[in-house]
């Protein structure tokens, strides 16, 4: 029974003129996305071949991640050039610095087409599933019959998400066979492996929100009133929560602002070195490794200082976001990629350890005042996808599961209350 | 005849479901944004001037002209205007080892981005069944047979639907203001409230569009629910994806070279490379010089030279003749490779110039980006202060370095024998930024374009509402 | 007939809505196999609302529902098999033709075997067009979707049959097709069960009529009966008289 329930909203789908919309607007939105991003990653991959450090450079630098063209995250910062010398690091940022115009816009990267367009989408779906065959008086007759309400909803339901499920699956993998082609993004196994589970994430994803558009056909008799009412918590779920929730978050944390962390490590830098020269120009050579090493072990000090409050002010972010499940899987989606906030923490410790061992062997050829012949390379593995899991997105993919199925069962118990007649 | 229609527009609107829905949301997101924004606005003041004081007390202690710059920088502070719109301040400081992640994961919600999304999406809602709605109930065409002519009746619906958008913007508007008023730390001046209401207009103009838009698309349909797909579908692409594409299509027509290859480059030739210029300028410089006074041909220690510049005055000459002649080697060192530096640096800018417009060309393709450019405009948070807070900098760093130069001057002339340029001096007299926002009479005028776009958006699509519905078969 | 058990049985029914009012008023009455009974009554008389309680779409203040003597609140999936439902103007699904519409229904209804043939055998005997079958209902005119309506009851075959005012705004000719097949189901012994405020076509097809008012049943006659008196005349009588006490 759930399956000829199931079976008549797929049919019923495909021949209607919302279906057809969507489907368009999903393949456009998609296939551009991928289209752009690839261009992108295409040219941040060939200033990479430009820039990449010879061997013996005393630099950290990472490729593009070819997951960033699915989920660009904080990806621009993760591939800056980290440049290690006696005063400490030199920064320096990529491309879209020079134009300003990017920062208006939200990157159009997959995550952000199905945050927000598939979210809406769904909710679309939904939204009219009870209320309007109430209005078609289609429902009094399938309650007219050796029918449960639980499977008439779990049919619909059914029957809605294969038909978002399906199309959405088939447009991205066709976009990912077309950037497969592409000989320059080496998508090894452990990419596709995490791309997998993106998609999965996704689905789970349009599944909540799709539950949420029936809960709010089980709340309305009228298609006409819960579209207002689907619209505006959309906005709220995807935009409104987790944006304010981090802003909220900064009022109770107390975090130093990223530009005093650096006006402060420029008066480290610039002190030690007035204070060397104070010293004695000349006879100083010693007590430069000395001053070297203060630079670096106060910067460390702050460094760590700031990472704590940060990581509170990260915690505190999350725990408001999550009451959005865009922002659980937005996190999600990020971590996964590698292109995430906690990764972007790991770069950094791992930096900041280089650091350490180049200012190191620094110190010891200023101390012996020869030259270094070169310095080892920086090595960066991105975390595995188990530990990524352990660390905050498997709670976040539950997060998703467990509001899906609390929507469900909501649905479920206002549509058995729900007034057919 | 029209004032009827208007007034059953707006009475219809103000009855319905939407409309109360609408009001209350509005309402809340309006009052909780603005809070949340003053609140961030005030810490952001105390933060600011916590910095400043920090720098003070560095200054005190360890101010040396050699490595002054980046210590004492032109910064942006935080602006009444803040409170209400962020623009391009929320700072993610890329260029530093400590960039901010979160306003990249999770972009802030200002007014801008109310208006933007929130109210265009109110608009659409409300106009979208404003034709085929009435013609699925009938009323249209009992409103054609009473002698209402169809020019009336569209005119009236576009009319009362802006009107009706109007009460729950304004209401949240004025609810938002008050708070920011109440807040006695938050001082907003006369010219602040004149750009605010500036962006007023400009956003009546950016939710007309959206309305006449609804209209447009829902004269097309003679269903409901297939004009709300539609109306959904051109929302989605008009503000959640032109904008968002048009920086990386300006990034491929219009490339710019890879900017850490620039910044590594000019580093080498500001660090390295003027350092071997210099040094060789200066041994240059030194070996005519010692023609002149072969009494600097030798190597004293510094307490000597200090003995003896201050018994023997022709030393003291030739020892002040060394320093002007390692200054001015230094100096054409600096020069030359400034130069050099400033020709690339020209060249990029330049690229980077011509990307950054063409993007903006690209972006108008939807009236959400002529708002936004106008709203952050007028409010000094977006590309308009950002060349003026660059103007302004330029000066002061101009004034800031003559009075170094001068500084400079009278040090050495006290004590030529010491190493002015690396020794901690008093700053406190020196000439301070000073940031002031940039005259509401030039930021209009550079908005107007962004303000002749949105009316020219509105108007054509008003017309093309209007003459579709004419064409509206109403059996 | 008047031996076997009723297919149709309502006991001491009452509802009484939240809001206080009192819909229907100790209502009872029995439909036996082969046996068409009219509901007549105003609009808001509780004809409906009758219907709504036999099929649990809202549960009775008391009194009980018998379906084939099945208690409809206690066990409703099992109640429902033995009823089909023809509703009042009914949209259908509009991008659907005729025959998925009916191949649909006629799944959930339980008859999961049947072939195209079958489903045409059934539309033809309802009168539609034969080029209506494959043709999207939202073109169909009111008369073709009731004949679908009752097409879709039909095709359950069920020994029951509830319909809630099946003839509201048909044209004569379309009604009286709708009133034949309705004899034919009579004649294959099913129980009908029809809410109606057309007097003549109820009086007719019925074999009892029963009138309603403000939530009482008021009357009820027999089509032997009705040979002598006036129903049209009685109708009238009362739809003027003071109104019932609740």
């Amino acid at each position: 029974m759930t399956w000829t329930i199931a079976r008549k909203e797929i049919v019923s789908n495909l021949v209607s003129y919302k279906f057809f919309i969507v489907l368009l607007l999903i393949a456009v939105l998609i296939f551009t996305s991928f289209f752009i991003m690839h261009r992108d990653f295409k040219s941040r991959l060939s200033d990479y071949q430009v820039v990449r450090p010879k061997p013996g450079d005393p630099i950290a630098l990472l490729p593009p991640n070819p997951l960033s063209i699915f989920a660009k995250g904080l990806d621009e910062a993760l591939t800056r050039s980290f440049e290690i010398g006696v005063t400490g690091l030199t920064v320096r940022a990529g491309q879209k610095s020079g134009n300003v115009i990017f920062s208006f816009f939200p990157t159009p990267d997959f995550l952000y087409i199905a945050r927000i367009v598939l979210s809406l989408v769904a909710l679309l779906f939904g939204f009219d599933q009870v209320s309007q065959e109430k209005e078609r008086g289609t429902l009094r007759l399938m309650l007219a019959n050796d029918l449960s309400r639980a499977k008439i909803l779990l049919g619909k339901w059914l029957g809605n998400f294969l038909s978002l499920a399906v199309p959405f699956v088939l447009v991205i993998a066709l976009g990912v066979a077309f950037l497969g082609l592409d000989r320059d993004i080496r998508f090894s196994s452990a990419h596709i492996t995490r791309l997998a589970v993106i998609i999965a994430l996704t689905l789970v994803y349009i599944a909540f929100f799709l539950s949420l558009g029936l809960l709010i056909s089980t709340l309305t008799k009228r298609a006409a009133s819960s579209i207002v009412i689907l619209l505006f918590i959309w906005a709220l779920v995807v935009f409104i929560i987790p944006n304010l929730g981090t802003l909220l978050a900064r009022q109770m944390v107390d975090v130093p602002s990223v530009k005093a962390l650096s006006e402060k490590r420029q008066q480290i830098w610039a002190r030690e070195v007035l204070l060397s020269i104070g010293e004695g120009g000349g006879g100083g050579r010693g007590n430069w490794a000395g001053h070297i090493r203060t630079i670096s072990e106060e910067n460390d000090r702050l460094e760590e200082d700031y990472r704590v409050k940060f990581n509170r002010l990260v915690r505190l972010s999350k725990n408001i976001n999550r009451l959005s499940p865009a922002a659980s899987f937005v996190y999600a989606v990020t971590d996964i990629a590698g292109t995430g906030i906690s990764e972007e923490t790991n770069l950094k410790r791992e930096v900041v350890r280089y650091k350490n061992s180049v200012v190191q062997s620094m110190i010891s050829s200023v101390a012996t005042d020869s030259k270094a012949k070169g310095y080892p390379a920086f090595g960066y593995n991105y975390r595995p996808l188990p530990s990524v899991f352990a660390q905050g997105a498997l709670f976040d993919a539950a997060w998703l599961v467990f509001f899906n199925i609390l929507f469900f069962a909501l649905s479920y118990f206002l549509f058995v209350k729900y007034d057919v007649r | 005849m029209l004032k009827i229609i208007i007034k059953k527009e707006i009475q219809g609107h103000i009855l319905s479901f939407r409309f109360l829905t609408s009001l209350v949301m509005l309402l809340i997101v309006v009052t909780v944004t603005v809070f949340i924004l003053t609140g961030d606005y005030l810490k952001k003041i105390d933060e600011y001037s916590e910095r400043q004081t920090e720098i003070e007390n560095y200054l005190k202690n360890y101010a040396h002209f050699n490595r002054i710059n980046p210590i004492l920088r032109a910064s942006q502070p935080p602006i009444p205007f803040h409170s209400l719109i962020r623009g391009l301040s929320s700072d993610v400081n890329l260029e530093e080892f400590d960039d901010d992640p979160l306003p990249v994961m999770f972009p802030l919600i200002d007014l801008v981005f109310i208006v933007a999304i929130l109210m265009s999406l109110v608009a659409l809602i409300f106009s979208y069944d404003s034709v085929c709605g009435e013609k699925e109930d009938g009323t249209l065409k009992l409103m054609l047979a009473n002698g209402f002519s169809k020019s009336k009746v569209i005119l009236g619906k576009i009319g009362g639907g802006i009107l009706t958008l109007l009460i729950p913007f304004v209401f949240s508007l004025i609810l938002g203001l008050l708070i920011i008023t109440l807040q006695p730390r938050v001082a907003w001046k006369a010219a602040d409230w004149g750009a605010l209401g500036l962006i007023l207009i400009g956003a009546v103009l950016y939710f007309g569009f959206f309305y006449c838009l609804g209209v447009l698309i829902s004269s097309w349909h003679h269903s409901s629910s297939a004009s709300i797909m539609t109306s959904l579908f051109v929302w989605v692409l008009l503000v959640l994806v032109f904008p968002n594409l048009s920086p990386y299509l300006a990034s491929f027509i219009s490339p710019t070279p890879s900017r850490i290859k620039v910044e590594r480059e000019t580093a080498r030739m500001g660090d390295t490379e003027r350092d071997e210029l210099g040094s060789r300028l200066e041994a240059e410089r030194l070996r005519e010089l010692v023609k002149k006074y072969p009494v600097l041909a030798e190597r004293l220690s510094e307490a000597k030279v200090k003995e003896r510049t201050d018994t023997d005055p022709a030393f003291r000459e030739a020892y002040e003749a060394r320093i002007k002649e390692v200054q001015a080697a230094w100096d054409e060192a600096n020069r030359f490779q400034g130069e050099k530096i400033n020709d690339i640096w020209r060249e990029a800018g330049k690229k980077e110039a011509a990307q950054t417009e063409l993007s903006i060309y690209l972006s108008m393709a939807s009236p959400l980006s002529g708002f936004v450019y106008l709203a952050t405009n007028l409010s000094s948070t977006g590309i308009l202060n950002g060349a003026h807070f660059s103007r302004l900098r330029e000066i002061w760093e101009q004034s800031f370095w003559a009075y170094v130069r001068r500084k400079i001057d009278t040090l050495q002339k006290k004590d030529p024998s010491k190493d002015w340029w690396n020794t901690a001096v008093d700053v406190s007299d020196r000439p301070r930024f000073q940031y002031k926002e940039e005259a509401l009479g030039a930021r209009i005028e550079e908005t107007l374009p962004a303000l002749a776009v949105l009316s020219c958006f509105g108007l054509i699509i008003f017309l093309a509402a209007y003459f579709s519905f004419i064409r509206y078969d109403v059996r | 007939m008047a031996n076997q058990k009723p297919l149709l049985k309502a006991e001491d029914l009452s509802k009484r809505y939240e809001d206080g009012v009192l819909a229907l008023d100790h209502i009872n009455l029995e439909v036996r196999g082969g046996e068409v009974y009219c509901l007549l009554g105003a609009n808001g008389a509780g004809k409906t609302t009758t219907i709504n309680l036999f099929l649990n779409f809202i549960p009775p203040t008391t009194g009980t529902c018998y379906i084939n003597g099945i208690d409809v609140t206690k066990d409703p999936l099992e109640a429902k098999k033995y009823v089909s439902f023809v509703s009042e103007n009914v949209m259908l699904y509009g991008n659907f033709t005729a025959r998925q519409n009916l191949d649909f229904f006629a799944k959930l209804g339980g008859k999961r075997d049947l072939d195209k043939e079958a489903y045409y055998q059934v539309m033809r005997r309802v009168s539609l067009q034969e080029k209506a079958f494959e043709q999207r209902v939202k073109n169909f005119s009111k008369g073709m979707r009731q004949k679908l309506g009752i097409s879709i009851a039909v095709i359950k075959d069920a020994p029951a049959v509830l319909l809630d005012e099946p003839t509201a705004g048909l044209d004569p000719k379309a009604a009286e097709e709708f009133l034949e097949i309705l004899g034919e189901l009579k004649g294959e012994g099913k129980a009908i069960l029809m809410s109606t405020h057309d007097i003549f076509r109820a009086k007719e097809i019925g074999d009892r009529v029963g009138i309603m008012k403000e939530g009482r049943l008021v009357m009820e006659r027999s089509r032997e009966e009705l040979q002598y008196e006036d129903l049209v005349k009685i109708y009238i009588d009362y739809m003027k008289s003071e109104p019932l006490t609740a």
